[in-house]
């Protein structure tokens, strides 16, 4: 038998080993080796053959191992019994220790329902125009250009480049289609009117967007009279009657008739909030000069759906150079410098990547579902993080335990999966609650972030989501603790000589020092966001908001009959001024290049805004000049004047501007001279972290918007009603329709103060849950030093020092977490600064209140527990054992 | 050996004011024994094990089936069928000695229960009476080579 020296190969042996039941691995070890060595003597010295055949005798006991290893009785015994004692302890343990239970469960609760909150928000936001069918092969046409070597970016399309693309590059679409003026009109059904929001769409509309009829046809709007309406829309007219067939005069002059009425759009729809649809071929009948303008004239969007063959990228590079191609040398060479490029913009990223930069995709809301994702994330760590903590900082209690367990047999892979098993416990629990906190906060946070997001009960993906959530959430928090217990030596706990390292808690004190500076790091952020909104509020405006309301000028009796309206309005006694103005005051609603002056550098190109306003413009929005003088209704020559804004005055580049001459060469109009006869404060108009556009105002144009100031003795409640009264009695036709401008120019701030004070709720939150566990830990730390303490209470401690000695560690801890949180919170938000113009400085007292705050916040918790300890009485804290 | 695989349950029932206490035991194993049970491969495998008693394990079977029946058989298969036998009460177990070209390991000694040979009399009884009614020229004939 000696004959063949070699063994059987070694790893088969320990695979075994590992895999094979005890009670079955010396029998069946023996076995392969004894049939080894004799296959191995009969096949002499052709080692590969006995080889071969002893990997066959190995798999023919594969199925004997695994057979009994999953049906062996003992293994029966464990797993039913044992987690049966799991749970019986670990409800014990939760119960004996209330306080303890209570911060684990409803922290993790609260970083749960955070987590579930901005889960829902983010897969809102992920969701945007997924409603629309053919929303993987709908883009928006959006156009490129150069000036002064900065690229714009826009969506505002001529009219004649929808008709280029439909005849000429067709094969590239199964649909083009322009909308044309999405905005408040006039529906009126006889004496009904009502201002709904509503645009002129191209007949293939409806079955590019694929709107849900209700009644009628998506090929409703094919009769150029026709009217579809949203149910809403139809709602608000006509009530529960069946609006079909029904006619309504749309902005006093169009009449239409009702063809369709179509499912509202979900709020996570571009298209939201429309109340109707009308032909686009009405507005061309009205509107034909619109096919003269050529390529030149900017003011429709153009929505188009590619054929299943091509993709964007191809499309976008057959359809780039169009205008281009389109415009004649002579008529538009200063628009040929711009160089137009188009390209399309996926319908999947209108909501999220909404942001050009450069004429490159500069993101958007995409950063907030980032920005959000990660503290969502954070905050969720953070509580499991008290979890771990708690848990491990008991684990001395809980040692004994561990150590009669080992004793008595358990293996370490049983252990590990009775703390796993003990955290999936807490976890369902604190789940549960966070339903409950999640159900009860959603109108709240839909309030705040202006959502309509629903709880998703019967949501298959969300069940499932939650459950994997629920296993990673209590793996996560139960594996430190699991592995950590599980690892402690029986002998020396039940002896009594185990004690926990120095060591021991420096994973703990990590642990907390992550805790604070993420806390510490979204306080500062909260701050700054506050700062840079009343840093931005805080700017000088250059007019007066109070007391201003605005009425759109939305038929043409308004021009009409201005006179006769200004004179009643100012009758009533309440209003102070009345003028007219293109655009409204907190927006600007046009701007123009060709603009010469002396001097002027002859390529450089700029545009202004250009707003006609009426004389008393001036004094009814409260401007204030630098230089010169307003414009006068009394001098007919002020028909050519110009007032600057102090931008535009700095572009001009004289010293003294008042007087100068300007040629206004826009292309569209006539050409002019305008003569500067003053110089305003800027005025902020748009967005206020914005430097302001240069402007000019001028007289001689198209108005389409009424300012009232009303006298500043008369309160508002009292003059509204006169003034519709007036406007009622002059011009029948409109409804009263207005907007105040503290109220509009309040709206500007509407998304910054939206992000503060999300981020404001966050930042207390991870507050609060790093301060649970603090306080988890403080109480901890003191119960485990309770006869330390009475003994240097004994010998003459005062509570003062015994506070000290209890506070000082956290202390440090919380200074550590500030130094590394300031750093990392002035990196990031400095970068979040750099992207607005005029923006707030972020001084040191920020970092100092933060980290104070911070500081002081721990101080209060962890004195809590220290002082209580510090006064209790030493001789029942010695006393027992 | 046979009360492997035991579940026990217990409750009670009122009935007309009296407790009636109920005991299920069931033997999951003896359900499901039955006569037909005895497969092809384990009815040579238990008459191996006769022959080669007192010395039958699994090494051995295997070894003493290939040779008989001309084929590799892996001890795997044996050790199972044996197995088998064992829970279906035709066969009983014990270690034996270690030697040296099982590294030193035990030997799991096979040997014959009285079940096992009511199970084989009554299996070749039944062959018995089959070759004995066979008719005398029903088999065609062949060369045994």
């Amino acid at each position: 038998m000696a004959a063949f020296n070699s063994k059987p190969p070694k790893w088969i042996d320990k695979l075994l080993e590992r895999i094979c039941p005890s009670y079955l691995l010396e029998e069946i070890l023996g076995d392969l080796h004894e049939r080894y060595a004799l296959r191995a003597e009969r096949v002499g010295e052709a080692k590969a053959k006995a080889k071969r055949q002893y990997m066959r005798e190995v798999m023919a006991y594969m199925r004997t191992i695994i057979l009994s290893k999953s049906s062996s009785e003992y293994n029966k015994f464990i797993s039913m019994g044992m987690l049966s004692n799991y749970l019986k302890v670990a409800w014990r343990n939760l119960t004996k220790n209330l306080g303890y239970s209570f911060i684990n469960i409803g922290g993790l609760a609260l970083g749960m329902a955070v987590a579930i909150i901005i889960g829902l928000w983010i897969h809102d936001e992920l969701s945007f125009n997924k409603n629309h069918e053919n929303y993987d092969r709908i883009a928006r046409v959006m156009r490129n250009g150069t000036l002064n070597a900065e690229t714009f970016t826009t969506n505002y399309e001529p009219y004649a480049l929808g008709e280029e693309l439909r005849e000429k590059y067709g094969s590239n679409f199964e649909h083009v289609v322009m909308v044309m003026s999405v905005t408040e009109h006039i529906l009126a059904d006889d004496d009904n009117k009502l201002y709904l929001e509503g645009g002129f769409i191209e007949k293939e509309g409806p079955e590019m967007f694929t709107f849900n009829m209700i009644e009628g046809t998506r090929k409703g709007l094919e009769d150029p009279h026709s009217i579809i309406l949203s149910a809403s829309g139809a709602r608000a007219l006509f009530g529960d009657e069946n609006p079909i067939d029904k006619t309504l005069k749309l902005d006093n002059n169009l009449d239409v008739k009702i063809t369709g009425v179509y499912e509202d759009l979900p709020h996570n729809s571009h298209f939201q909030g429309i109340s109707f649809f009308a032909p686009f071929e009405l507005y061309y009948a009205e509107n034909e000069w619109i096919s003269l303008q050529g390529f030149g004239n900017n003011f429709l969007d153009v929505y188009v759906q590619i054929s299943e063959q091509t993709d964007f990228e191809t499309v976008t590079s057959t359809i780039k150079d169009v205008i281009i191609q389109n415009l004649d040398g002579s008529g538009n060479k200063g628009y040929l410098e711009v160089n137009p490029q188009l390209f399309l913009h996926p319908m999947a990223k209108w909501h999220l990547y909404s942001e050009f930069k450069n004429g490159k995709s500069a993101g958007g809301l995409i950063q907030f579902v980032w920005l959000f994702g990660i503290v969502g994330l954070f905050v969720l760590l953070l509580a499991c993080i008290n979890f771990m903590n708690l848990n491990t900082a008991r684990s001395e209690k809980r040692a004994k335990e561990v150590g009669i367990r080992k004793a008595i047999g358990s293996a370490r892979k049983q252990l590990i999966g009775q703390f796993l098993s003990e955290s999936l416990l807490v976890v369902c629990l604190s789940f549960y609650i966070s339903l409950v906190l999640v159900s009860v906060s959603l109108s709240w946070f839909n309030d705040l972030a202006s959502k309509q997001i629903e709880m998703p009960w019967q949501s298959v993906e969300f069940w499932l989501a939650s459950l994997s959530f629920i296993l990673i959430t209590g793996f996560i928090a139960g594996s430190y603790p699991a592995l950590y217990l599980s690892s402690f030596h029986p002998v020396r706990v039940l002896k009594g000589t185990f004690k926990v390292g120095r060591l021991a808690s420096l994973p703990r004190k990590v642990l907390v020092v992550f805790q604070f500076t993420v806390s510490v790091t979204l306080v500062i952020g909260t701050i700054i966001v506050f700062k840079q909104i009343q840093f931005a509020k805080d700017r000088p405006v250059g007019y007066t908001r109070e007391n201003l309301l605005s009425i759109p000028m939305m038929t043409s009796e308004f021009h009409n009959k201005y006179e006769v309206l200004e004179t009643a309005l100012l009758n009533t006694g309440v209003v102070a001024e009345s003028s007219q103005s293109l655009g409204s005051l907190t927006g600007i609603g046009s701007s123009n290049g060709g603009f010469n002056w002396r001097d002027k550098i002859p390529d450089f190109q700029v545009e202004f805004a250009t707003i006609t306003v009426s004389a008393d413009y001036g004094e009814t929005v409260g401007w204030e000049f630098l230089q010169g003088r307003d414009f006068s209704s009394e001098l007919a020559s002020d028909s050519s004047g110009i007032i600057l804004n102090e931008t535009a005055a700095k572009i001009l580049g004289f010293e003294n501007p008042v007087g100068e001459s300007m040629h206004w060469e826009p292309g569209w109009r006539e050409a002019k001279d305008y003569r500067v006869i003053g110089v305003i404060k800027d005025m902020i108009m748009q967005s206020p972290y914005a430097p302001p556009m240069p402007t000019v105002f001028y007289m001689d144009g198209y108005t389409n918007m009424i300012h009232l100031k009303i006298k500043p003795e008369v309160s508002i409640s009292e003059a509204l009603p006169q003034i519709e009264r007036v406007l009622k009695e002059t011009i029948p036709s409109a409804p009263f329709n207005f907007k105040f401008a503290d109220q509009e120019y309040a709206l500007k701030f509407a998304a910054e103060e939206q992000i503060g004070k999300l981020a404001s709720v966050f930042a207390v939150l991870t507050i609060f849950i790093s301060c649970l566990g603090l306080f988890g830990l403080a109480s901890f730390v003191a119960e485990q030093r309770t006869k330390e303490i009475g003994i240097r209470k004994i010998l003459g401690a005062s509570v003062i020092n015994l506070w000290r000695m209890l506070s000082l560690d956290f202390v440090i801890l919380v200074l550590i977490s500030s130094f590394i949180a300031i750093p990392l919170a002035y990196f990031l938000l400095n970068n979040w600064l750099e992207n607005y113009e005029y923006k707030t400085e972020i001084s040191w007292w920020i970092f100092m209140v933060s980290g104070g705050g911070a500081l002081g916040i721990t101080l209060l918790t962890v004195s809590f527990q220290a002082i209580k300890s510090a006064l209790a009485n030493p001789i029942k804290s010695l006393r027992n054992e | 050996m046979l009360l492997r695989g035991t579940f026990s349950f217990g409750t009670y029932l009122l009935y007309e004011n009296r407790r009636y206490t109920i005991n299920l035991i069931l033997n999951i194993d003896i359900f499901l024994m039955r006569r037909s049970d005895l497969g092809e491969f384990e009815e040579v495998v238990l008459l191996t094990v006769a022959v080669l008693s007192p010395e039958a394990y699994s090494v051995a079977v295997a070894e003493e089936l290939e040779e008989q029946l001309g084929r590799m058989i892996t001890t795997g298969a044996v050790h199972a069928a044996l197995q088998r036998l064992e829970k279906k009460g035709f066969l009983t177990s014990k270690m034996g000695e270690a030697t040296q070209e099982r590294g030193g390991r035990r030997k799991r000694l096979f040997s014959i229960t009285v079940a096992g040979s009511r199970m084989v009399h009554e299996v070749r009884e039944v062959r018995n009476r089959l070759w004995g009614r066979i008719g005398p020229d029903t088999l065609p004939e062949f060369n045994m080579g």
